[in-house]
């Protein structure tokens, strides 16, 4: 058990902050996000108070987000130039998405509105990401039972094709992506995002991905290392403000940035067993969890303040969740290995894992 | 004339905070990147690029 002099009274137990770290990263590298949403209510269980939480998280989460962005790039996963081109549109984004949102405040709109119009939104993407994995994995069971040569990736959205077709200048080709695409487009897409994130008080990697995928035309796993490296300067956007508003605990950051290295290395790592839609899948999951929280945040402001067991129970689901999620892809790495050296795996996971080196 | 000195220093504190915050985040984050790619190394665990694309059919293209 450690203490913190900024939080008298208060233990906290140091294997978990690790094993915290270690849980988030696994998920983050392997989906591309930074798992904000997962670290909060997590590090609340372990007592910190709820500002607090979001400030190590967030803190942590960049220098996370680095490392699995280090191993991303080995792994030919990162798109740097779309990454850098698309930060600019999701910055002003974020920033309208803010504005809007207090905008809607100040004209009498409940936060119940709001949060109600965030669930659904999440819902809907939650909902689509699901859909249209089940779509491509049933699409490539068809392709196996012909016998035919699977591909690494593949998604049914028409969206990029129609993108890709306003040729409106400057014409941007990006090679690690192999796609050609307006640069208003990207920035329109990177605006749309930050906006959705920053109005729904997220970090937004959960809408970046998706959108890369399916609006811009990003292989998935492309999608993931290029998201985290975005993650690197928006997280450090935010670790300014957090530190300014004295919410960041450095110390506690420092010990699950050690668990998160280790976590990040299996989840990037991860990406080289698995097809696009196997990332899509735990996405889609994760997408979820998030709408479940906020869904428990929800119940917490109807109700009422004083019934103090929804919050402990929102917590303790979310933290659960999150160790489902690592089993998940912890189980398609392990199938993976083991079709690949010539063993049986279940037939609906033949699709799902990628089975040459 | 201290009011003013000790709000400057405070300011100044503030922002020494932030950067080793940030600094610190980020040179950790690189360090410990370059350091797990050096230890897989060692371990023998080789890591190749992904394909992405299969050159060799039109099947991998993204529709």
């Amino acid at each position: 058990m450690i203490t913190f002099p900024i939080l008298p009274g208060i233990e906290i137990n140091l294997f978990l902050l690790v094993f915290i770290g270690f849980t988030v990263g696994i998920v983050g590298a392997f989906i591309g996000v930074g798992g904000g949403y997962m670290i909060t209510p997590a590090l609340m269980v372990l007592g910190f108070p709820a500002n607090f939480a979001v400030g190590v998280g967030i803190t942590h989460i960049t220098a996370k987000s680095f490392i699995a962005t280090v191993r991303h790039k080995q792994l030919g996963n990162v798109d740097a130039k779309l990454g850098v081109l698309m930060i600019a549109g999701t910055m002003a984004g974020v920033e309208i998405g803010v504005r809007l949102l207090n905008w809607v405040r100040d004209r009498g709109v409940a936060d119940e509105a709001v949060l109600t119009a965030s669930i659904i939104v999440m819902l809907i993407i939650g909902g689509y990401i699901v859909w249209e994995s089940t779509k491509s994995k049933t699409k490539l069971d068809e392709m196996a039972q012909r016998r035919e040569r699977l591909p690494r990736d593949m998604q049914l959205s028409s969206i990029p094709k129609r993108l890709q077709g306003i040729e409106i200048p400057p014409m941007i080709h990006f090679a690690k992506s192999r796609l050609t695409i307006s640069l208003w487009a990207v920035l329109a897409v990177g605006f749309f995002t930050g906006a959705l994130a920053g109005f729904m008080g997220v970090g937004g990697g959960f809408v970046r991905v998706p959108s890369l995928v399916y609006l811009i035309g990003m292989p998935s796993i492309i999608a993931v290392g290029t998201d985290l490296f975005e993650i690197i300067i928006s997280g450090g956007y935010s670790i300014i403000r957090h530190t300014m508003s004295g919410n960041v605990i450095i110390y506690a950051a420092v010990l699950m940035v050690f668990g998160g290295s280790v976590g990040a290395q299996i989840g990037a790592i991860g990406t080289r067993y698995v097809r696009g839609v196997s990332v899509r899948y735990v996405l889609g999951y994760s997408v979820f969890l998030v709408s479940l929280g906020s869904m428990f945040k929800l119940a917490h402001i109807l109700i009422g303040e004083n019934i103090s067991w929804i919050q402990k129970g929102a917590q303790v689901i979310i933290f659960g969740s999150m160790v489902i999620l690592v089993v998940m892809i912890v189980a398609l790495i392990l199938m993976a290995a083991i079709y690949r050296r010539g063993g049986k795996i279940p037939v609906w996971a033949a699709s799902l894992v990628w089975e040459r080196e | 004339m201290y009011m003013k000195m000790f709000r400057w220093l405070g300011t100044g504190k503030g922002y020494i905070t932030v950067l080793y915050n940030l600094g610190l985040m980020l040179v950790l984050g690189g360090t410990l990147g370059f350091l797990m790619e050096k230890i897989t190394d060692l371990l023998g665990y080789e890591v190749h690029e992904i394909e992405h694309f299969d050159d060799r059919g039109k099947a991998d293209k993204l529709q």
